[in-house]
């Protein structure tokens, strides 16, 4: 299943990097795709993978908003 | 209760077999599998060594958080990682975590401001510059190099109470040497002149007021390297000054030639020649700062960096500075005003031929090049103690430098500022200003000036004249050489070279106001009142 997460607090290059790196090594997690200008992130994932996980391990960086 | 175990070959693709592997184990209640570790809910504590054996029998590297820290409690090193390319807080992130999983290290503190990464690892464990490089492989960040853990990186920040010492030795130390003469060396070019003459003119403004601007250029060049670099050897380190030296005399000897042969000085219009000064001194200023660690990051973002794809390219494999930037910097030292520098254009002018003008200028920029040589050894192979507090001298008195040359620069360009006294001293002492309207004798009023005397450089420097009758300003030429003997005000369009005896000077003020004149180099300075 596909999930689209709005980010808020992304800037840069860097930032599209680092989330796709942390998304991408969830458990269950086929492939993610950041978009830094329109402030989204699009997840391929297994079914088993709740949206509110992909949400609580990106926020758990420190300085993302993310809403399912 | 829960475990954290470290699996050092748990990755993505064995996190479900470990899970598998680790909940069929007796006693174990859930599992949660990172790359690199897991968290297990045991029923138990005292089941856990029997967990951790059923998961090494299983082919997995296991070892309990508590160990770790008994191994790493017997050393745990610190190392400093230099990485290239850290622009903000998500690189410190990613970058932490790629460090994160090198073999060994334990913690990792990235500091985008400052280029570095702190790395904690297990006792005895270096980490590798190869591992690192691949663990970022990927990523636009490159590992310069690793330093050893117990010296601190380069250049910390200097305590306020240091700062004011810094600065007060350096205002000092330039107020002793002025006061000793350093800065009112005066040297007459005349007559002709041999190859000789000219490098023993270069060894003697090397020693004087005209390192003052590319002595603060190639110190907070060499100084940079020296930070950015210092890993390289004392040959590499000091790569960039004989680049620098070697682009100055070069640059020297061609363009001494081609005013030679094209008979025309490249001297710039006041305006321009004030502007370069006051560029060079906004790049020392930036690079003082810089150097004291008491820059504000916005300056930093404002630095002109070099595009990314250029610096890759000049940045081989090694993180060498490709010898292209220092060279150029030298070069770039020949637009620079300085007496000496000015008179010997002149003189090249006058030589007639490419290779007469080039050999002169190149035999006196080779002549400075022994005090440049010097300073840029002490600002690259000083170790230690010595070494930061030499960098950090370097920072405050390219900063004071930098200053004093902006002063000079928006003086050269006709808008002279009045800073406070800056320690070099050299500055035109307030001497007897002259507020009396001359007398107006044939329709022309006359004033005097006397130039390079032994008690001031302009005595008075500040004459009064009245708007609209012509103005005849008789200069008496006392002892003039070095930038002295060039004297300019852009607003009054006066630029004359001035000789030993009586020079004319005639204009007529149109409006009254403040006028400022000055040496070549904006060093020595005075003023013209214009009253209706």
């Amino acid at each position: 299943m596909t999930t689209t997460l709005i980010i808020t607090g992304m800037h840069c290059a860097s930032c599209k990097a680092l989330i796709e790196d942390v998304c991408s090594e969830i458990a269950g997690v086929r492939s993610c795709s950041v978009d830094v200008a329109k402030g989204e992130a699009v997840v391929e994932h297994d079914e088993s993978v709740a949206p509110s996980l992909l949400a609580k391990e990106i926020e758990g960086l420190g300085k993302y908003g993310v809403r399912v | 209760m829960q475990v954290t175990l470290r699996v050092t070959n748990l990755t993505k693709e064995t996190a479900k077999n470990f899970e598998n592997v680790a909940a069929s184990i007796e006693n174990v209640m859930a599992v949660d599998t990172w790359p690199g570790r897991a968290e297990i809910d045991v029923l138990k504590e005292e089941a856990i060594p029997a967990i951790v054996a059923a998961l090494r029998a299983s082919g997995f590297e296991v070892r309990t958080e508590n160990e770790t820290a008994v191994s790493a409690g017997q050393a745990d090193e610190t190392h400093h990682v230099y990485v290239d390319g850290m622009t903000c807080r998500s690189c410190e992130i990613t970058i932490e975590r790629k460090f994160k999983r090198v073999r060994g290290v334990r913690r990792a503190d990235a500091d985008a401001a400052r280029g570095v990464v702190k790395l904690v690892c297990e006792g005895g464990c270096v980490p590798d510059i190869g591992e690192l490089r691949g663990a970022l492989k990927g990523h636009e960040y490159s590992v310069r190099r690793v330093g050893a853990g117990d010296a601190e990186p380069q250049g910390e920040r200097p305590s306020f109470m240091r700062l004011v010492g810094l600065f007060a030795f350096v205002i000092l130390l330039g107020s002793l040497l002025s006061k000793l003469g350093l800065f009112r060396q005066q040297f007459n070019v005349a007559g002709s002149m041999s190859l000789a003459a000219a490098l023993t003119l270069g060894l003697v403004a090397g020693s004087s007021s005209c390192i003052a601007v590319s002595g603060g250029l190639l110190l907070s060049s060499a100084a940079k390297f020296r930070e950015r670099y210092g890993g390289l050897s004392a040959t590499g380190r000091m790569r960039p000054v004989f680049m620098f030296v070697a682009g100055r005399t070069l640059s020297y000897g061609l363009l001494g030639g081609a005013i030679a042969a094209i008979g025309k000085a490249f001297t710039p219009s006041p305006l321009v020649t004030g502007a370069l000064i006051v560029a060079a001194a906004v790049f020392m200023l930036v690079m003082g700062l810089d150097m004291l660690k008491i820059a504000p990051r916005w300056l930093k973002s404002v630095l002109p960096r070099m595009p990314k794809s250029l610096s890759h390219r000049i940045l081989d494999a090694e993180g060498k500075e490709h010898p292209v930037m220092p060279f150029l910097l030298g070069a770039s030292t020949f637009f620079l005003p300085c007496g000496f520098t000015q008179s010997l254009q002149l003189y090249a002018l006058t030589a007639g031929s490419f290779l007469k003008g080039g050999l002169i200028l190149g035999a006196f920029a080779l002549g400075t090049a022994p005090a440049l040589l010097a300073l840029g050894w002490a600002s690259s192979s000083l170790k230690g103690k010595a070494g930061r507090l030499f960098f950090q001298f370097s920072g405050a008195l390219v900063i004071v430098l930098g200053l004093w040359n902006v002063q000079n620069g928006f003086t050269v360009a006709g808008y002279p500022l009045s800073l406070p006294e800056l320690g070099t001293g050299a500055v035109a002492a307030g001497n007897g200003a002259n507020v009396d309207v001359p007398e107006v004798v044939d329709g022309v009023q006359v004033i005097r000036m006397a130039v390079g005397g032994s008690d001031a450089p302009y005595s008075p420097d500040t004459l009064t004249v009245k708007a609209g009758i012509p103005v005849r300003w008789e200069i008496d030429g006392v002892n003039v050489a070095g930038c002295i003997s060039y004297l300019q005000s852009r607003k009054l369009g006066i630029g004359i070279q001035l000789r030993q005896g009586l020079n004319v000077v005639e204009f007529t003020p149109k409006t009254p106001g403040t006028y400022a004149f000055s040496c070549s180099m904006g060093m020595f300075r005075g003023t013209i009142e214009v009253v209706s």
